[in-house]
C-alpha cells in the first residue's frame, strides 16, 4: 500500500507539473482589451474613426446578418419616384418591390440594417466620450477637441434617425453597458432635436474651421454650423436655418466647383464645394461583401462602396452589374433638354459607358427604362481602376455646398422671404450646372424652381424623399405614380416615414415602441 | 449495431480458451485411447474461417457431450478423432458457437459467424469495460459495419446504424461537413459530438477554409480512413460521456483504430470502384411553357419558342467514378503487435468542380517491456485534397435549372468553346442567365482545399503493483491547410459576373491541438466484487494561425504567386485556448448482477474570466442484471436481462468566440482618411463582452434495459431519456442601441429532449440458410424551456431573413411564417379580402391567414411552420448468408421534419425571367394549385409561408449488398496457399427515396452563406446543393 500512494503521489506531482506548463489566463491574439487603449491622442484617434466608419455602412453590406440589397440606398433611393428596380433582379433581392411600392413592413431587414448602424456610430461617438473622462494622456485641447467631433457625429446620426423615424426612434447620450438593461425608450420629437442641436453647438463651438491634409475628411466646425441650419429648416425653423445657412454663406470657406460634372469627379474628393463627405478608398485585399464590421470573416473590410455591383447596367452589359437601380423615365424627362446635369447623372443611348475594365457605347437594351445611374461613375471607373468590378472609391458627397445653397433659398422661400435673393441663390447653384438653361426669374413659381432644380442637381443622392416630405407633396407625387404613400407616424412637425424595427421593438421588451 | 453477448457462452469460452493450453495434453491423452478402443471411430479434418475468409487460431472443437476436443491449429487447420454420427461444436471467442453433424463425412470446413462477439469490450474514455457491465448508454459499430457502405468519412458509418444518432449532409459534395446529433439538438450553439482518436479529442473547427463561402468547409473527419477503424463507440448519455466533462454535452464519440493480435501475420487488401450518379434532377419548364409564362407576364420570347429545350442540367451533373484502396499489415508475438496500413480514396463528384482524393498511412504498435511496461503508439498522416465549386459556380445545378431552357451551353466561338449570353440568346432573359458550366470549368475557376494531417498519440503505461496501473498519453492533431481560389478572366454576359483580372487568393490555415492525459487506474477483484477506480488528468490546448494572400492583377495565369500581382494583400488570423480538466471514475460489480459507475470531472477553461472557469461534472449510474438473479437464472429464455438507471451532467464551453468574456477591439475597422485618403485603422469593440459567462451544463436521466434472448437469437434495447440543458450559451440579439449588431454570447435559456430509444435484433439459420434483422427506432422532442430574462424569441435565417424562429414552449429554430388557405379565386372572395400591411390582393393571388384573428394580415400573423428536426428516425438491417453467398440490406429514415424549399421559392415565384419548375403549369386560372403569376407581385404572395416549407419524411433504401466468399480451402489451393481468403461483392448505395419532399434530397441541414459553421437555428433550408450520389460499388477483399 505504501506504495500505492508513493505512486499516487507521484501522479498528483506531474499533474502539478503539467498544470503549472499550461496557462488559461489566454489572451485573444486578434485584438487590443479595451482596458489597455484609450490612453493616447492616436488611440483616440483611431476610435473617433470607428464612428465615421459606421457611416460607411450604410451604404455597404451585412451580408451575413442584414443581407447585401444595398439597404441604404432601398430607403433613399428606391423609395422615390427617380429610381425604379429592375424587374428581372427581383429574385436576388426580393423586398426592393415592398420599397418601390412602400408596402414593406416592419419587419423589412432594411431598417434593421439602417438603425443598427446609426445606433453603432452613435455607441461608438459615446464611447469616446466615456474614455474621455477615465485618465488618458491627453492635453486639455485634445480632449476638448474629441469631445466636439464626437457630439458632431452623435448629432449626425441622431439626425438620420430623426429624418427617418420622426425623432421617435431613441436619443441615446450614454453607452450602455448593462446587458439586462439596453433597450432605450422612444425619444420625442422634440427632446431629439433639440438635443441634435446641442450637440451640433457645442461641435461648432470646439471643433477647427479645417483641417490639415492628412486628417480631411474629418468634421468642421463649418460642417457643424451648415447641418445647424438644414436641422432647423427640416424642423421648420426657418429663422434659426436661415441665420446659420447665412453665416455659412457669408463667412464659411465653401465655393461652388465650375462644373456638376466635377463635383463628383474622383480627382476632385473633398473639394471645395464639400461640407461633409463620407470618405472611401481603394484597398489593395478588397471585397465588397465584407464593407461594415458585424461580418465573421476576420480580414481586412473593404474601404469601398458597392456601386458598381448595384448600379452599373446589368442585362447582359459588359462589367458584370446588376442595374437593379433603374433611373425612371419621370426623372429622365425632368431634365431640360441641354442641362448637362443629365449626361453626368445618368447614361442614355450612345454615351460612353464605363465599368470596370469595360468601355463601351451605352446600348438601352441593358435597362427597362434605356438609362443607368452615372453619377459617381462614368470615367471616374477608369481613374479609379478599381480593385474588384463591383466597387467604387469615390466619395459620396453627403453634404455639399450647392445644397446648402439650395435649402437656404428654401428657408427663405418659406419663410416669406425676399424672393430676389432666393432667386439669386437658385441660379447660383443653376447657371454653375447649367449654364444655357434661362435662369430663374422673379416672376416664376420661386419653391416649383426649388423642387425643379434640386431634382435634377440632387439626384440619386439620397435627398428626394426626404425634400417630398418636407415640401409636403409626397403623397401627390406617389399617388401619381399609383403608388399609397403612407407614414408609419405623424405625432410630430416631421412624419416617421419608416417604421422602427420590429426585431428592436421586440428586444427592448416593451421599452420601445412602434412610431405613431 | 453490436449484438448483445450470451453471457453463458462467455463464461464457456473463457474457460476454454483459458484451460486448452494446459488441459491439451491431456485431452489428446483419453482421445487416443478411445480411438484405438473402438473402430467405428473416424479421422475428421478441416478448416476453420471466418466470414472473410481468414483462418482462425485456436477455435475449440468439441465432440458435443464428451470432453473429447482439439483446437486448430497456426493454419486454421484441425483434425479429431470421432463417431461418424457425431456432432462436432465449433465455439471461439466473439464468434457464434456452432453445431455441426459429421454425418459421415471426413472432411468438414467451417466458417464462423462473427457477428456476435461474445465479450465485448466497449470503449468508455480513459478505459474500458465489458459491455455486460456497462451502465450507462452506449452504442457500438464494428469494423464489419463500417465496411458495409462506402463512406469517405467516419461518421458517415454512423448513418441509421445506432439509435440515438442521427445524421444529415450538409451537401452530397465529396467531403462535405456532416450534422451528427445524438439525442437530438440540445443547444442553440454547438450541437456536434465530441470525437476522440485513440484517446486524442479532435477539436472540430470550421478554419481550414479557403475564401469565404461556407461551403468550402470541409468535415474534420476527413483525414481518418474508415478502413482503419475497429470500432466506434457512441457515449450517448452523460453517464457515459461526464469523464469528458467539458465537452461531452453533444455525446461522445470514440473511434478505436485497428491493433495488431498475436499470431500470424496477415496481409489483407481491400478495395473497390464505384459508379456514382444522380438520383433526381430539378423538373423545369420547356421551352414552350416557358415562353408561355414570360406572355402572360407581358414578355415577349416568341422569337425563341421555335427553339429546342437545352437542359442546363444535364452539363452540370455527370456520372462519376470513385474508388478506394486499402492495404494492411498486421500481426505480433506476444511482447509485441503492429498493425500498418495504407489507403488511397478518390472520389469524384457528380457535379461540376467537386472531388476528393486522400492518402493515408496509419501504424499502431504496442509493445512491452518486461512485465510491467507497456508503451504504444498510433499514428495517423493523411494528405487530403478537395475540389470544391468557386464562390461564382456554387449550387450549380440550381442555377442551371433557372436559365433559360432554349439557351445554349456551348457555342464554338465563344470563350473557351462556352455560349456567352446575351439578349441574341438569351433575351430578355439575359438578366437571370448565368454561364454556369463555364464559371465551373477549371480553367476559369478553381477552388481547392487540401489538408496535411498527424493525428497520433503515444503513451507509455506502468504497472506499479498488482492491479495498479499508470498511464500517460500524448496526442497530436495539427493540420496545415492549404487552398486557393483561382479565378481567371473571363467574360460570361448576362448575370454571371465577369472576372477582369487574374485572381488568386491563397489561405494557409494551421491548427494544433496537444493533449496530455495522465491516468491512474486501480482494479481488483474481490470475492464477489469487482472494483475499477481511475484518476486522472487532462490537459488540451489549441492554437489556430491562418495566413491569407490575395493577389489581382497577375501578368500571366500560370503564374499567381500573391506578391507578384498588381495589387496583393495579406491577413492574418490567431486564436487560441486551453482547457483542463480532473477526472475519475469509480466502477463496482456486485456478483455480477450489481453495478455502478460514478464519473466525475472537473474543468477548467480560459474561455470564460477568473471566477467561472471552472465546473464540475459528476454522474452516477447502476445496472441490474436481472438475468443473474435465482428467478431468471435457470430461465431458458432469457440470457442477459438488464436494467439500467443513470443521471449525470456534462458541459459546453463552445460559444464560436473564444474570447466573449473579453471586451476586445476589433482591428479591422478602418477609416480613409486625408488627401492621400490614408487607410486608418479605427480600432472599436464589435462584440458585446460578456464577463458573467460561465458553462453550459446539460443534465440526463435515463432508464434502459438490455435483453438478450434464445441463445442470441433474439437482442432488444429500450431506452427512454431526458436531457436538460441549461445555461445555454446562446448569441441573443440585443438592441442594437448597444452598438453592437452581432448578439453577445450569453448563458440564457434552457432545452429539454425527451425521448426513447429502441433497438433489436432477430437472427437465426434455416439449415444453410442464414438471416437476421435489425432495427433500431429513436424518437425525440425538443423543446425550448426558457430564453433569456425577457424571453425575446430568436429570429434567425441566412442573409437577414426571418425564416426561423426559436421561442419557449416550441422546438429550436422551428420554421415561422404566414399560413396560406388557398387562393382568392372570385371578386367577392377578394372583396372580404383582410387588409394586408405587406400587400394588396388580385385574384390568383394567395390568402394569407389572419392567425392572431384581430381582421388584418401583419407580421404578427406568423406562426410556427415544422421543425427542421425529425421527431421519430430509424434504421433497418436485414442480412442473408447462404453457401459463401450474402446480401445485406440497410434502409434509414426520418419523419416528422420540415425543410424550407428554398429552391422551390425562386422556382415557383413566377415573376422574373428566371426558368421555373414545371408545376407552374398549374397556376391560376388554369388550376388553383399556384397564384397568378405576376411581375409585381403585389400581394406579396413569394414572403415566406408554408408555401415553402415541405414535409421532409423520408425512407431511404440506403444500402444494398450482395457478397461472395470464396471457400476459403480452394483460395489455399491457389499459389500454394498464398492466398488466404477471398471475398467479391457489388453494393448500392443511396439506391431508392420514398418521400414527399420535391427537392433534390430530403436530407438538408442548412444554407448557403458566408457564415460557417452548423447554424442550428436556421437549419433545414434547401439552396440546392449537391445532392447526395447514388453509387453502385464493386469490391473485394484479399488476405494473403
Amino acid at each position: 500500500m505504501k506504495k500505492i500512494f508513493l505512486f499516487f503521489s507521484l501522479t498528483i506531482g506531474v499533474s502539478f507539473i503539467f498544470t503549472q506548463c499550461n496557462n488559461l489566463d489566454l489572451a485573444p491574439l486578434d485584438g487590443i482589451t479595451e482596458d489597455t487603449f484609450y490612453k493616447t491622442a492616436s488611440d483616440f484617434r483611431g476610435a473617433i474613426l470607428a464612428s465615421y466608419s459606421s457611416m460607411q455602412s450604410f451604404n455597404g453590406t451585412s451580408t451575413e446578418n442584414l443581407g447585401e440589397c444595398a439597404e441604404w440606398w432601398k430607403l433613399t433611393l428606391m423609395t422615390t419616384d427617380d429610381i425604379t428596380f429592375d424587374e428581372t433582379q427581383l429574385g436576388s433581392c426580393a423586398t426592393n418591390t415592398a420599397m418601390d411600392n412602400f408596402t414593406f413592413t416592419s419587419n423589412d431587414r432594411a431598417f434593421q440594417s439602417l438603425f443598427t448602424h446609426v445606433y453603432q456610430g452613435i455607441f461608438r461617438a459615446n464611447l469616446v466620450i466615456d474614455k474621455l473622462a477615465e485618465e488618458n494622456e491627453l492635453t486639455a485641447d485634445e480632449a476638448s477637441l474629441f469631445e466636439a467631433e464626437a457630439k458632431f457625429l452623435r448629432a449626425w446620426f441622431h439626425f438620420q434617425s430623426w429624418k427617418y423615424w420622426g425623432g421617435q426612434g431613441p436619443l441615446a447620450l450614454e453607452t450602455r453597458r448593462d446587458i439586462n438593461d439596453i433597450a432605450l425608450p422612444n425619444s420625442t420629437p422634440e427632446a431629439m432635436s433639440a438635443a441634435i442641436l446641442e450637440d451640433f453647438a457645442a461641435a461648432a463651438q470646439n471643433l477647427p474651421a479645417s483641417w490639415d491634409d492628412s486628417n480631411l475628411g474629418r468634421a468642421t466646425s463649418w460642417a457643424a454650423k451648415a447641418y445647424i441650419g438644414k436641422v432647423n429648416l427640416y424642423t421648420k425653423n426657418y429663422g434659426a436655418a436661415i441665420s446659420a445657412f447665412q453665416d455659412v454663406y457669408n463667412n464659411g470657406p465653401y465655393s461652388l466647383m465650375p462644373t456638376h460634372e466635377d463635383v463628383f469627379s474622383f480627382d476632385f474628393e473633398n473639394n471645395s464645394e464639400s461640407i461633409f463627405e463620407m470618405q472611401y478608398a481603394s484597398n489593395s485585399d478588397d471585397n465588397g461583401w465584407v464593407l461594415d464590421d458585424n461580418h465573421s470573416e476576420n480580414f481586412k473590410a473593404s474601404q469601398g462602396i458597392m456601386r458598381a455591383w448595384w448600379q452599373d447596367a446589368g442585362r447582359g452589359a459588359p462589367g458584370g452589374g446588376l442595374g437593379i437601380n433603374i433611373p425612371t423615365t419621370e426623372l429622365i424627362a425632368e431634365f431640360e433638354a441641354d442641362d448637362p446635369r443629365k449626361t453626368s447623372t445618368i447614361y442614355t443611348e450612345g454615351d460612353t459607358y464605363y465599368a470596370a475594365g469595360v468601355e463601351a457605347t451605352y446600348d438601352p437594351v441593358w435597362s427597362p427604362t434605356g438609362a443607368t445611374m452615372r453619377k459617381y461613375r462614368g470615367v471616374n471607373v477608369a481613374k479609379m481602376n478599381p480593385v474588384n468590378f463591383a466597387i467604387d472609391y469615390n466619395n459620396e458627397r453627403f453634404y455639399r455646398y450647392a445644397d446648402l445653397i439650395l435649402m437656404y433659398a428654401e428657408a427663405i422661400a418659406f419663410n416669406g422671404g425676399s424672393t430676389s435673393e432666393a432667386v439669386g441663390l437658385i441660379n447660383e447653384v443653376r447657371s454653375r450646372s447649367c449654364p444655357s438653361c434661362t435662369p430663374v426669374s422673379e416672376g416664376d413659381d420661386v419653391v416649383a424652381a426649388i423642387q425643379h432644380e434640386r431634382r435634377v442637381e440632387f439626384a440619386f443622392e439620397g435627398h428626394r424623399l426626404f425634400d417630398l416630405v418636407r415640401w409636403d407633396i409626397a403623397e401627390e407625387v406617389f399617388s401619381a405614380q399609383g403608388i399609397d404613400f403612407k407614414t408609419w407616424g405623424t405625432s410630430g412637425s416631421w412624419p416617421a416615414i419608416f417604421p422602427l424595427p420590429q426585431s428592436e421593438i421586440d428586444r427592448g421588451g416593451g421599452v420601445l415602441n412602434q412610431v405613431n | 449495431m453490436k449484438k448483445n453477448q450470451n453471457s453463458r457462452h462467455v463464461s464457456y469460452n473463457n474457460r476454454c480458451l483459458h484451460l486448452s493450453p494446459k488441459i491439451k495434453p491431456l485431452l489428446i491423452l483419453p482421445l487416443l485411447l478411445v480411438f484405438f478402443a473402438i473402430p467405428a471411430f473416424s479421422q475428421i479434418s478441416g478448416t476453420v474461417t471466418d466470414n472473410n475468409g481468414e483462418t482462425l487460431i485456436g477455435v475449440n472443437i468439441i465432440e458435443k457431450g464428451t470432453t473429447n476436443g482439439t483446437t486448430t491449429d497456426i493454419d486454421g487447420k484441425y483434425s479429431i478423432e470421432c463417431p461418424s454420427d457425431a456432432i462436432l461444436t465449433f465455439s471461439y471467442t466473439g464468434f457464434n458457437n456452432q453445431e455441426v453433424a459429421i454425418a459421415g463425412r471426413s472432411s468438414i470446413d467451417v466458417v464462423m459467424d462473427g457477428a456476435v462477439e461474445l465479450d465485448e469490450i466497449i470503449v468508455v474514455g480513459f478505459g474500458t469495460q465489458r459491455k455486460v457491465d456497462l451502465t450507462g448508454a452506449v452504442g457500438s459499430i464494428s469494423a464489419d459495419e463500417i465496411a458495409a457502405t462506402p463512406v469517405l468519412t467516419a461518421d458517415q458509418a454512423l448513418r441509421g446504424r445506432l439509435s440515438g444518432v442521427q445524421l444529415s449532409n450538409r451537401s452530397g459534395a465529396p467531403g462535405s461537413p456532416i450534422n451528427v446529433r445524438i439525442r437530438g439538438v440540445g443547444t442553440t450553439g454547438n450541437n456536434q459530438p465530441l470525437w476522440v482518436v485513440d484517446g486524442v479529442p479532435i477539436v472540430q473547427t470550421t478554419n481550414i477554409t479557403v475564401n469565404t463561402a461556407a461551403n468550402t468547409e470541409s468535415n474534420p473527419l476527413v483525414g481518418i480512413n474508415p478502413s482503419d477503424i475497429q470500432s466506434i463507440d457512441v457515449l450517448k448519455d452523460a453517464s457515459a460521456a461526464a469523464i469528458y466533462g467539458a465537452r461531452a454535452a453533444n455525446g461522445v464519440i470514440i473511434v478505436t483504430t485497428k491493433r495488431g493480435k498475436e499470431g500470424r501475420t496477415s496481409l489483407v487488401y481491400d478495395g473497390y470502384y464505384g459508379v456514382q450518379s444522380v438520383r433526381k434532377k430539378l423538373d423545369v419548364l420547356d421551352v414552350a411553357g416557358y415562353t408561355a409564362l414570360q406572355s402572360d407576364l407581358g414578355r415577349d420570347f416568341s422569337t425563341f419558342s421555335g427553339l429546342p429545350f437545352v437542359d442546363w442540367q444535364d452539363e452540370v451533373f455527370s456520372q462519376a467514378g470513385m474508388q478506394s484502396h486499402n492495404m494492411s499489415a498486421s500481426g505480433g508475438t506476444e511482447n509485441m503487435n503492429f498493425n500498418i496500413s495504407g489507403g488511397y480514396f478518390k472520389q469524384d463528384g457528380i457535379e461540376l468542380a467537386t472531388a476528393f482524393e486522400r492518402y493515408s498511412v496509419k501504424a499502431n504498435s504496442d509493445i512491452k517491456v518486461g512485465k510491467r511496461i507497456k508503451i504504444g503508439e498510433s499514428l495517423n498522416i493523411s494528405f487530403t485534397d478537395r475540389l470544391v465549386q468557386s464562390e461564382p459556380g456554387r449550387a450549380p445545378a440550381f442555377i442551371a435549372a433557372q436559365n433559360a431552357p432554349f439557351t445554349e451551353v456551348f457555342d464554338e466561338s465563344g470563350p473557351g468553346g462556352y455560349a456567352v449570353i446575351s439578349a441574341d440568346n438569351a433575351g430578355p432573359a439575359a438578366g437571370s442567365t448565368q454561364q454556369i458550366v463555364g464559371l465551373n470549368d477549371l480553367s476559369n475557376n478553381e477552388t481547392r482545399v487540401n489538408t496535411r494531417r498527424i493525428l497520433g498519440s503515444i503513451y507509455g503505461e506502468l504497472e506499479l503493483a498488482q492491479g495498479l496501473k499508470f498511464k500517460t498519453q500524448a496526442g497530436i492533431d495539427y493540420s496545415i491547410g492549404e487552398g486557393g481560389w483561382f479565378s481567371n478572366i473571363y467574360n460570361f454576359g448576362g448575370a454571371s459576373a465577369a472576372s477582369t483580372d487574374v485572381f488568386q487568393v491563397v489561405s494557409k490555415p494551421s491548427e494544433l491541438t496537444t493533449n496530455i492525459a495522465n491516468t491512474l487506474t486501480y482494479t481488483n477483484n474481490f470475492d464477489r466484487g469487482n472494483l475499477t477506480v481511475v484518476l486522472g488528468h487532462e490537459e488540451t490546448n489549441f492554437e489556430f494561425d491562418r495566413l491569407r494572400g490575395q493577389g489581382r492583377g497577375f501578368l500571366s495565369p500560370s503564374v499567381t504567386l500573391v506578391n507578384t500581382a498588381a495589387n496583393s494583400s495579406v491577413g492574418q488570423e490567431a486564436d487560441q485556448w486551453a482547457l483542463r480538466g480532473f477526472l475519475g471514475r469509480i466502477a463496482y460489480s456486485h456478483d455480477d448482477k450489481y453495478l455502478v459507475t460514478i464519473n466525475g470531472r472537473l474543468d477548467a477553461t480560459s474561455r470564460f474570466a477568473d471566477g467561472n472557469r471552472s465546473d464540475f461534472f459528476p454522474s452516477v449510474s447502476v445496472g441490474w442484471r436481472l438475468s443473474e438473479e435465482d428467478f431468471l437464472k435457470d430461465n431458458s429464455l432469457i440470457d442477459e436481462m438488464k436494467l439500467r438507471l443513470a443521471w449525470g451532467q456534462s458541459g459546453n464551453q463552445f460559444t464560436g468566440t473564444n474570447f466573449a468574456y473579453l471586451s476586445t477591439l476589433g482591428l479591422t475597422s478602418l477609416y480613409p482618411l486625408g488627401a492621400a485618403q490614408t487607410i486608418t485603422a479605427a480600432p472599436t469593440p464589435f462584440v458585446f463582452a460578456n464577463p458573467t459567462l460561465k458553462w453550459e451544463v446539460s443534465t440526463q436521466t435515463g432508464v434502459g434495459l438490455d435483453v438478450s434472448m434464445m441463445e442470441g437469437r433474439v437482442d432488444f434495447s429500450v431506452d427512454l431519456f431526458q436531457k436538460e440543458t441549461t445555461d445555454i450559451l446562446v448569441g441573443v440579439p440585443i438592441s442594437a442601441v448597444s452598438g453592437f449588431l452581432l448578439p453577445p454570447d450569453v448563458n440564457a435559456g434552457k432545452v429539454k429532449n425527451t425521448g426513447i430509444e429502441i433497438s433489436g435484433l432477430y437472427q437465426n439459420r434455416a439449415g444453410k440458410l442464414g438471416y437476421n434483422i435489425s432495427a433500431n427506432l429513436t424518437a425525440v422532442k425538443n423543446e425550448v424551456i426558457e430564453l433569456g430574462d425577457n424571453e425575446t424569441p430568436i429570429i434567425s435565417g441566412y442573409f437577414g431573413a426571418q425564416t426561423h424562429r426559436t421561442m419557449v414552449g416550441e422546438s429550436i429554430g422551428h420554421f415561422y411564417g404566414y399560413e396560406t388557405a388557398g387562393l382568392y379565386t372570385t371578386q367577392a372572395e377578394l372583396d372580404a379580402a383582410l387588409p394586408d400591411e405587406s400587400g394588396t390582393p388580385e385574384i390568383g393571388d394567395i390568402r394569407f391567414v389572419d392567425a392572431n384573428g384581430d381582421g388584418a394580415i401583419t407580421p404578427l400573423d406568423r406562426v410556427t411552420l415544422g421543425s427542421p428536426q425529425p421527431s421519430v428516425f430509424y434504421g433497418v438491417n436485414l442480412g442473408f448468408d447462404y453457401e459463401g453467398f450474402d446480401i445485406g440490406i440497410f434502409m434509414q429514415g426520418a419523419s416528422g421534419l420540415n425543410v424550407f424549399n428554398n429552391v422551390r421559392r425562386t422556382m415557383e415565384s413566377m415573376n422574373g425571367t428566371a426558368n421555373q419548375f414545371a408545376t407552374v403549369a398549374n397556376r391560376f386560372p388554369a388550376s388553383n394549385d399556384l397564384p397568378r403569376a405576376t411581375v409585381a407581385d403585389p400581394n406579396n404572395n413569394n414572403r415566406f409561408s408554408d408555401r415553402w416549407v415541405e414535409k421532409a419524411d423520408y425512407l431511404r433504401l440506403q444500402n444494398l449488398q450482395i457478397g461472395y466468399t470464396f471457400d476459403s480451402e480452394k483460395i489455399r489451393g491457389i499459389g500454394d496457399g498464398f492466398f488466404q481468403g477471398l471475398r467479391l461483392y457489388v453494393s448500392m448505395t443511396n439506391l431508392i427515396t420514398l418521400t414527399s419532399y420535391s427537392g433534390l434530397d430530403p436530407e438538408v441541414t442548412r444554407g448557403f452563406s458566408f457564415q460557417k459553421g452548423e447554424q442550428p437555428l436556421a437549419s433545414g433550408q434547401d439552396d440546392g446543393f449537391t445532392p447526395t450520389p447514388r453509387i453502385v460499388q464493386f469490391g473485394t477483399r484479399v488476405s494473403f
